[in-house]
């Protein structure tokens, strides 16, 4: 057995099919970082498939005969991770690649418990062309949902194919449903995050990795404004400010007081406003705008709520 | 006694048979040849037949048709490597009975006797232990202090989801209070109390100590248990739910199962988890070619969700109690559905894992799928546990002839938890709904999958016509089977749902000599008596297995 004092790093990568795990565990094996990483995968038998992607490793790939089964007794995967625990001198990384479905906390939970392995994190692709279509799927949505709320690092693929403001409103539901963690487009990048590849020490003297990394304004370009008080709003006015293009707001949410002294409740996610009558009255408003930051800013945006809305009521 | 089966005709006598054959229900003498049943009837039943010899040695005893456990585990024998701690009296295949500790002061004691015995570089291990059924505190790591400060103490509760284990083992986990880890649950000051909570947190403990149930349960110790196991509960034909079937592992079971002594007909489903469907449908073929008259290889089992107990069932609106998350799936349910089809497609049985009402409906779907595309007869896919499907999916079943085992053991193991902390009084009232698969014509088989609940058919049938929970609670007036429709569902139900209905599972002319010696007759046994009739033993294949 080995020292148990170096801890062997465990990744976790998870997202639904079609998200391009595999693409990603190919890039992982094959990139020329140097490391030597240990792969499970758990594909439900398409291994002959991965091996014909899988090309030019610099670890080994080993298939999980039963699926995920990570809450079984004597499941395959503790079978597994067992043998290579019990021969690992040669391993930087263990690197399990979930099936599409799997609660990759329940796995790396794995990593947390076991003193012979430590957290290296979860990293969540999600497939920027299907996510919305496979969110609506009610059998499905509690489970995408949860691989994005436990992730450490989210991974957006085929992002080149959506456009801009598609990509944009995926982006502010992924920053809701994520705790905020970082979003990265480039599979390159979201290598070098979770193999620590920008730091040149050797990986098991490390004292972080990447899941303690806090969300940093370079990936993630959203600004918000929010604001609080008083003043009854005029309606008209407020559902103008919402829809006016040139404030770039993607996402709103809030509890309005009305003129009319009615109570309003507004969502407004991308061009979609949805405004309903609160359950009761309140004489406190509160509201906030998200935009990405190309083209929402939130100081314009506070000057232009504050001239075209709020001094509305003053006439 | 060679325990060959006779060329000879030997008629038996009892004091009564219960055939479970609808034409001839009740009967005294059943005459048996070359291991099959020759006649039934009264004494000279086998007198058109020739010349016949008399067998009195089961005249005060009732003969059953051997029992069919549709859903069970070879692991169900080796799990008597580590001392038994449940509250319940056990007897053990080697018929030592294990009476059921039913207070931790019992179970610390029990602990003290086998730690005792143990060498000292020897780890105590328990299994079979449900803190539901002990009335005191919840076990901690300091009752087991008290049994030993050196030696790792882990006992592992009767859902295999659980353990609990003392200071030492902690110790050796490097489990302390600053260990940050969702699973070691606490004492109110934050220190680590012993109890660990599902299997990433119990894996520490379960490597350094050498505990695998999967290399346990491939020995051939653990295949002989499971055979004893079986046949001091009347079972003489046994499902094996979900093998990865290597040669070697197939090599073992043809040898043991061939043997003159062995008391079992196993019937394997292969992993249909881990290879693809090609390589699936190719391992099947293979299987079929060795298959045996006590070794019946063929299906397949899949598996869809998790527990209802484990929180991992997948559930349908509104889900669990106490805003829990929904379980999970084991595979993509767009991958599940297509193996599904695939698997359906090249003729392939399928016994398909689902415990929540939102797997049930999910493969009800991709059974539909695959028998609209690729209609074939007498299918006889079987809904394994199934415990929560509604009445709409029993129509369903019906429709699609697709049978239902349901898991009715936990009406009584886990029905008090169903009702208070799972699914609630609603959904508990229904669980494993017997009777909604009996009015909509479904096929209906019940088990234990055992070893998760102890192997008994009749404490299954038991709990399947007296639907009685440990607190006294009646889940469910109206799903109540009455004691021959329990009996049905053990016998030719199960073997039906295995395609072996022909062979066995009822006491009538051409089928094995299979059959459960009894000391009482079931029929006229009150159904809260059940649980309580002796067996005395069985006659598989015309070969006689006294307990």
């Amino acid at each position: 057995m080995t020292d148990p004092s170096t801890p062997l790093p465990m990744i976790v990568v998870t997202g639904y099919l079609g998200a391009g795990k595999t693409t990603f565990i190919n890039k992982l094996l094959s990139s020329g970082h140097g490391l030597r990483v240990t792969v499970l995968v758990n594909d439900f038998g398409a291994i002959s498939l991965d091996e014909k992607l899988i090309l030019n490793q610099e670890g080994d790939v080993i298939a999980l005969a039963n699926g995920c089964m990570c809450c079984q007794i004597g499941g395959d995967l503790y079978r597994t991770i067992d043998r290579i625990l019990e021969d690992r001198a040669s391993i930087d990384y263990l690197v399990v690649e979930t099936s599409g479905v799997a609660d990759p906390a329940k796995i790396a939970n794995i990593a947390a418990a076991e003193p012979e392995l430590k957290m290296g994190g979860i990293l969540t692709l999600i497939d920027a062309v299907n996510f919305n279509t496979l969110m609506g799927d009610q059998i499905l949505t509690d489970t995408l949902k949860r691989q994005i709320s436990v992730a450490n690092l989210l991974l957006l693929t085929k992002a080149e194919m959506v456009n801009r403001e598609k990509l944009d409103t995926l982006n502010i539901s992924l920053l809701e449903l994520g705790n905020k963690v970082n979003i990265l487009k480039n599979s390159d990048e979201a290598l070098r995050r979770i193999l620590d590849l920008d730091e040149e020490r050797h990986p098991t003297k490390r004292q972080t990795s990447f899941f303690k990394l806090k969300i940093e304004s370079h990936t993630v370009p959203f600004d918000n404004f929010t604001w609080q008080g008083g003043e009854a709003i005029d309606r008209e006015r407020l559902v103008a400010f919402l829809s006016d293009p040139s404030l770039g707001i993607f996402r709103s949410k809030g509890t309005v007081h009305l003129l009319d002294g009615k109570t309003i409740q507004i969502q407004k996610v991308g061009e979609t406003i949805e405004i309903t009558e609160a359950g009761s009255v309140q004489q406190l408003s509160s509201i906030v705008f998200i935009g990405v930051s190309n083209v929402f800013d939130s100081a314009i945006c506070e000057r232009r709520w504050k001239q075209s809305v709020l001094k509305a009521d003053e006439n | 006694m060679n325990n060959k089966p006779a060329n000879q005709t030997l008629v038996y006598r009892a004091k009564n048979i219960v055939t479970m054959d609808r034409n001839k229900p009740a009967a005294t003498h059943v005459a048996v040849r070359e291991g099959k049943i020759l006649a039934v009837g009264g004494k000279d039943c086998a007198a058109p037949w020739g010349d016949f010899t008399k067998d009195d040695r089961y005249a005060d005893k009732v003969l059953l048709p051997g029992f069919v456990e549709g859903h069970a585990h070879l692991l169900a024998g080796a799990m008597w490597e580590y001392m038994y701690a449940g509250a319940q009296d056990r007897i053990d295949p080697n018929g030592k009975l294990w009476p059921g500790l039913t207070d931790i002061v019992d179970v610390i004691s029990g602990l003290k006797k086998t730690e005792a015995s143990l060498p000292a570089d020897k780890p105590v291990i328990a299994w079979g232990f449900d803190p539901i059924f002990l009335p005191t505190e919840r076990l901690n790591k300091n009752h087991l202090d008290e049994v030993s400060k050196d030696r790792p103490i882990v006992v592992i509760h009767s859902n295999l989801h659980l353990m609990t284990v003392n200071s030492a083992a902690l110790k050796m986990a490097g489990y302390t209070r600053d260990t940050n880890v969702e699973g070691l649950e606490r004492f109110s000051d934050g220190e680590p109390n012993g109890e660990l909570q599902e299997m990433a947190v119990m894996f520490p403990i379960m490597r350094r100590l050498g505990i695998d149930f999967g290399a346990l349960a491939r020995t051939e110790k653990a295949m002989l248990a499971f055979g004893k196991t079986a046949q001091r509960v009347g079972v003489t034909t046994c499902t094996d739910l979900f093998n990865d079937l290597p040669d070697d592992d197939v090599a073992a079971l043809l040898s043991v199962t061939g043997k003159d002594d062995y008391p079992l007909r196993i019937v394997p489903a292969l992993n249909g988890m881990g290879d693809s469907v090609e390589a699936l449908v190719a391992h099947v073929k293979e299987l079929r070619k060795k298959s045996t008259d006590r070794l019946r290889l063929g299906a397949v089992k899949l598996m869809t969700d998790g527990s209802i107990q484990g929180y991992t069932a997948r559930l349908k609106w509104p889900g669990y109690l106490g805003n829990r998350p929904n379980g999970i799936w084991n595979m993509p349910p767009e991958q599940m559905h297509k193996r599904i089809v695939e698997l359906h497609r090249a003729g392939v049985h399928m016994h398909i894992h689902v415990n929540g009402d939102e797997a049930s409906e999910m493969v009800l779907a991709a059974l539909d799928d695959a028998m609209s595309s690729h209609p074939k007869g007498d299918n006889r896919h079987v809904l394994q546990h199934c415990q929560l499907a509604d009445e709409s999916q029993f129509r369903k079943m019906a429709n699609l002839g697709v049978c239902a085992n349901l898991f009715a053991n936990h009406l009584w193991f886990f029905g008090d938890q169903h009702h208070d902390l799972t699914v609630g009084p609603d959904k508990a009232m229904r669980l494993d709904a017997c009777m909604s698969a009996i009015r909509n014509g479904v096929a209906l088989a019940i088990h234990s999958d055992a070893p998760v609940t102890p192997m008994g058919p009749l404490h299954v049938a038991w709990c399947a016509a007296n639907r009685v929970t440990p607190s006294g609670r009646i889940l469910g007036e109206d799903q109540k089977l009455t004691v021959d429709q329990a009996l049905h569902a053990i016998t030719l139900g199960a073997a039906y749902t295995l395609h072996l209905d022909h062979e066995i599972g009822s006491i009538e002319v051409g089928k094995q000599a299979d059959f459960a010696v009894l000391a009482e007759d079931p029929m006229s046994t009150p159904a809260k008596e059940l649980k309580n009739i002796s067996v005395l033993g069985t006659v598989m294949g015309g070969r006689h297995f006294p307990v």
